[in-house]
């Protein structure tokens, strides 16, 4: 029940964010998208993690937080030339 | 606790939405960065402690207070470099129209 709605909720903003990341017309546009398609990503491996027992996926999770982070500063960075 | 953690749930789910909605259809890229940068951060920590709270103590729940802690930090720190980006890069705040440059 609880992983229906769940599954479902984000699977309906992951559309809107990955129309955003393929749509849009700037670089920055798809960097927001990006940032948000990363986030529902993040919340999808913490759900399936604890609802099937696997905790693992949470140290995961904080991984990929971790690099999609670095990622998204550092081309923010690139796209204003001062790197 | 198991009628907090469905509230917290449910509210983070739907506030996430609103914000996937919000960027998808918002006109202007600052637009755009001001629903992800209200809803995205809070959407995903109402959901993350409403899982926090759901069962008893386990081991994994150091984690997931970890990755908490951190995206209530590092949300607002990516709004602002995709912000200031925009704006360096010569983007107007004043456009309506998709694609500003």
């Amino acid at each position: 029940m609880l992983r229906i709605f769940v599954e479902l909720s984000i699977g309906v903003s992951l559309l809107f964010t990955l129309f955003r990341l393929f749509k849009g017309p700037d670089v920055l546009d798809r960097l927001l998208g990006y940032s948000s398609t990363s986030a529902k990503i993040t919340i999808l491996l913490v759900v399936e993690g604890l609802l099937n027992g696997r905790t693992y996926y949470v140290s995961l999770a904080l991984v990929y937080v971790i690099l999609s982070f670095l990622g998204i500063v550092i081309i923010g960075r690139f796209v204003e030339r001062q790197i | 606790m198991t009628i907090l953690s469905y509230v917290l749930i449910a509210t983070g789910l739907l506030v996430t939405i609103i914000g996937s909605f919000g960027i998808a259809n918002l006109p202007n890229i600052y637009a755009r960065l001001q629903a992800s940068g209200a809803a995205d951060t809070s959407g995903f920590v109402l959901v993350l402690l409403g899982f926090l709270v759901y069962g008893g103590f386990e081991y994994s729940d150091v984690f997931l207070g970890l990755l908490i802690i951190f995206v209530f930090i590092t949300g607002p720190i990516i709004n602002h470099a995709i912000s200031k980006a925009a704006f360096l890069s010569g983007i107007s705040p004043a456009d309506d129209e998709e694609g500003g440059n």
